[in-house]
This record gives C-alpha cells, sequence and structure tokens, in this order.
C-alpha cells in the first residue's frame, strides 16, 4: 500500500473510526513512515484549528424572520384544505406557476422525443424556456425562490386555462412540485399512441435549473379534474426520483399510478380528490378515504 | 419544555412551541450555515430555510428519529441548494465578498497569540470556502459538529464508506490548498513550538 492509500486510514484513524485491525496497522506503518506521519500531522493541526470557537452571532431577529415567512407561506396551504377547486388556482397563483389545461398541454407533449406515453397523461408547462434545462432530474426537484415575475411571460395561448397570477404577497414559493395529471386526456392527433395509463405529472413551480433534491416535504399538487395531492414525508424527493421520469422537454414529474400505490412507509399522500376523478386514481382515492 | 414536547406540540402546528424550538437550535444552526456559505445573507436565507423545512416536514418526523440529525440534514441541504443557485445564477463571489468574509480586526490591539490565531483561522475559513460544497459540507459535520461518520451517513443519505473516503479527500484538499497557499503548516508547527517550549518552562519552574 502506497502512502496515498493510507490517507484514507489516517484520516479516519484521527476520527478514532477505525476497527481494531486496521488501527494496528495504520499505527504500525505510522511508525516507520516519516511522510504519513508530517500528513497525521498536518491532519491535527487543522483540526485544532477547525475546531477554535468562532465567534458567530446569529442575526438579531432570526426566529421572527422565520416565522414571517412562514405565515407568508401557509396563506394558500389553509385555502387549499378547504376549497381544493378554488385552492389549487390560489396555490398556483401564490406560486407562480402557469398549469396549462389538457387540450394545450397535449400539444406540449406532442413535441416530446421523451414522453413515455404509457406513463404520461398530460402535462404541464412552466415557463418553457426556463424550466427545461438539460440537467438530471435530481438537479430539478427542489424549487427555490420563484420569483411572481419569472413565470410571468408564460406563453398563454388562447386554448389554455392558465391558472396562475402574479401574487407578491407569496414571492416565496418554498418546496412544492405542482403537478398535473391523471386525467383521461384527449389523444392528440398525429401522437403516436393514444394509450395512457394513470399517472401524475408534476411540473416544478420555478426553472427547473433553480430546483434540486430536499427531503422536508414536497408537495405534489395534482391536478386532477382540479385533484390536489401533497406526497410528503422524509425521502420524499428521493422517491420521486427513483419512480418519477422527469420530463425535460416540458420540465415535468410524471409518475405512474402504480408507484403511487406502494408508497413507502414514511411517506404520505393525501390529499382531496373530486368525485368524478375518482375512478382514475384510486390510490388516492383510498387515502382520502381514510382520512 | 423538553425537545420531545416541544416536537410534538409543532405537530399540532403550535407555533409558538415551534419558536421555542428555534431558539434552541438556531445558534448552531445559523453557525453551520455561515461556515458553509461564504455570503452572511445566503447564511441567513439557509438557515431559515431549513427551520422552513423543519415546519414543513415536522408532521411527518418520528419520535423515535434523532431531531438534530434530521436539523443537519435539512441545515447542509438548504446550503447546498442556495449554493447550487447562487453558481448557476452566475453569482461568483467578487472581491468585495472575500473583503466581506474576513470579520473586520477590533480597533484594540490583540496579544500577538490571538492575532496569530485570527490569522491561522482565517487561512482556514478560506480554504474551506474554496473547496467543493459537498467536501466542506462533510468535513464541517465531522469537524465542528463532532458527529460520527454514522452520524454523518444519517445526515447526509450518504453510504457509510462514502462518508469515510469524501472526507478524507476533503481533508486532503484542504491541506493542499493551505500548503500552497502560504505559511499555514510553517505558523501552526511554531505556535506547537512555542507552546511546548513555554510547557518546557512552566514543568521547568515548578521542579525547582
Amino acid at each position: 500500500m502506497d502512502h496515498s492509500a493510507y490517507r484514507e486510514l489516517l484520516s479516519a484513524l484521527l476520527d478514532g473510526e477505525l476497527d481494531e485491525t486496521e488501527r494496528t496497522q495504520t499505527l504500525a506503518h505510522l511508525d516507520g513512515c516519516a511522510a504519513c506521519r508530517t500528513y497525521f500531522a498536518e491532519l491535527n493541526a487543522m483540526r485544532d484549528v477547525l475546531r477554535e470557537p468562532e465567534p458567530i452571532e446569529v442575526p438579531a431577529g432570526f426566529s421572527a424572520g422565520v416565522m414571517a415567512r412562514l405565515h407568508e407561506e401557509s396563506m394558500p396551504r389553509k385555502v387549499k384544505k378547504h376549497t381544493p377547486w378554488r385552492g389549487f388556482a390560489a396555490m398556483a397563483a401564490c406560486a407562480a406557476v402557469v398549469v396549462l389545461a389538457a387540450s394545450t398541454v397535449t400539444n406540449l407533449r406532442m413535441g416530446s422525443a421523451s414522453s413515455s406515453a404509457d406513463q404520461m397523461t398530460m402535462a404541464a408547462e412552466a415557463s418553457t424556456e426556463e424550466a427545461a434545462p438539460m440537467a438530471p432530474p435530481m438537479e430539478n426537484m427542489m424549487i427555490a425562490e420563484a420569483p411572481a415575475q419569472d413565470m410571468g411571460e408564460a406563453d398563454s395561448t388562447a386554448e389554455s386555462k392558465i391558472y396562475a397570477a402574479a401574487d407578491e404577497a407569496t414571492g416565496s414559493a418554498s418546496e412544492r412540485l405542482m403537478g398535473i395529471g391523471g386525467t383521461e386526456p384527449e389523444t392528440p392527433k398525429g401522437a403516436e399512441s393514444g394509450t395512457v395509463t394513470n399517472g401524475v405529472t408534476l411540473v416544478t413551480e420555478g426553472p427547473a435549473e433553480d430546483v434540486a433534491p430536499s427531503d422536508g416535504e414536497i408537495e405534489m399538487n395534482v391536478q386532477q379534474s382540479d385533484a390536489m395531492l401533497t406526497l410528503s414525508g422524509e425521502g420524499a424527493a428521493d422517491w420521486l426520483a427513483e419512480n418519477g421520469t422527469w420530463n425535460e422537454t416540458t420540465a415535468c414529474w410524471m409518475v405512474p399510478a402504480d408507484a403511487l400505490a406502494e408508497l413507502p412507509e414514511g411517506l404520505a399522500l393525501e390529499g382531496i380528490v373530486p368525485p368524478d376523478a375518482e375512478g382514475l386514481l384510486p390510490v388516492i382515492t383510498e387515502t382520502e378515504a381514510a382520512q | 419544555m423538553e425537545e420531545q414536547e416541544l416536537i410534538r406540540r409543532c405537530q399540532q402546528g403550535d407555533e409558538a412551541a415551534f419558536e421555542t424550538l428555534i431558539h434552541l437550535h438556531e445558534k448552531k444552526i445559523y453557525a453551520l450555515c455561515r461556515r458553509m456559505c461564504r455570503d452572511e445573507d445566503d447564511a441567513l436565507e439557509a438557515a431559515q430555510d431549513a427551520f422552513l423545512a423543519v415546519w414543513r416536514g415536522i408532521g411527518n418526523f418520528r419520535a423515535d428519529a434523532a431531531f438534530s440529525t434530521w436539523l443537519y440534514r435539512l441545515a447542509t441541504n438548504a446550503c447546498l441548494d442556495l449554493l447550487r443557485r447562487e453558481k448557476k445564477r452566475g453569482g461568483d463571489v467578487s472581491l468585495d465578498d472575500e473583503d466581506a468574509a474576513v470579520d473586520p480586526v477590533d480597533a484594540a490591539p490583540l496579544p500577538e497569540e490571538a492575532v496569530e490565531r485570527a490569522e491561522t483561522q482565517r487561512m482556514v475559513r478560506e480554504a474551506l470556502y474554496a473547496l467543493p460544497d459537498d467536501y466542506r459540507q462533510v468535513l464541517l459535520l465531522r469537524e465542528t459538529e463532532q458527529l460520527s461518520y454514522q452520524e454523518i451517513a444519517s445526515a447526509t443519505g450518504l453510504e457509510l464508506g462514502t462518508v469515510k473516503s469524501r472526507i478524507s479527500r476533503a481533508r486532503l484538499a484542504l491541506r493542499n490548498y493551505l500548503a500552497a497557499g502560504g505559511n499555514f503548516f510553517e505558523r501552526v508547527a511554531s505556535k506547537q513550538t512555542e507552546r511546548s517550549r513555554k510547557e518546557a518552562e512552566t514543568n521547568g519552574s515548578q521542579r525547582v
């Protein structure tokens, strides 16, 4: 083993993370190797400095700032719980997301080379130009600030319903994924396949380049005839990355209904599904019924 | 009130309990974010993001899990997310930012030893900021937060082996940066020599 191979062992030795055999072996090497002794001394020296206390003061009013942001963000949630139909519009508005209705969305889908027809039901779009960078899914999951003006210029074609508005009061979009899906889509003319099974399509609230994984809570607002769902729990982001498919063209997450049926423990899906959508997303209906 | 009780109340939507919970942890979390983010405003935002994520996720927090580990996870994720966004915005640090990161020197003259310590701290801090963000993350969790490898694995979602190798690489990178950028190790070595000499003298005088 050369010196470089010992670096990791020396690092772990410093941390007391070696088992007895490794420890004995590493200490024996250290005895006979001046270069490694020097390196180990340097690691120790850096540790000493790293562990010296630094006078870092929490800015005044820190917790008040958190609470203020919390109140901003919680406003649309309350609306959602009571009035799902309007709630969706309210939340979309607060996040400044433009969700296009099915007719438009299916058009978008036609242009998507990577569409998986058996999963996809609908797609949603949030500012085409910004929301579809060549980034891997994990880079695209967390919502950052999504200032209203970012989304304000989204294309509003004649046939699209737009559930969006700029609402300055809720400029901070939080970690939410907004999505639509699960409806019985119109088969677009010229599309390769008209067979579409249930699924959930998620669209990020902000420009996709601003999103990243997070384990706090992720809300997937699924518009299923205005159904709204929330996926929450630690590991929600990972689960989504594993089970969902990211469509770069549409900047959407698509999650098969089958996967939703087998949500791992710790993840919760909740929401309110209008009666006319129950048959399409039985999983969600069950969850709802359990509440 | 005990932390478990605060968490339970937070799960019921008790905002006052949440604010108390913030007070309990804000110093630790803000300091971690401050070390992760070069920019002070970024650190503040990331720390707030972390606590907001607590509020959003606490409903699913299990009582048997370690709250502090979860909090570290949310905090370092918030920092990484924010730093990633900053980079994508092309927000390279300007010289002004670098200057801002250096704490102003007190007007009152410091003893030589304190000056020396402040200087070595500054060098290490600069070196830390030069590390890749995910290297800095594990190294800070290990050194300043003093988490075990297992705890770091829990807080980062990394495999244990990855934690071990990443910490080692982070240290190597830090060491190379410090070795290339100046006289850090000479300074530290001379300080240690000085300390040893003083200790020897003290011991000597005690013997007399």
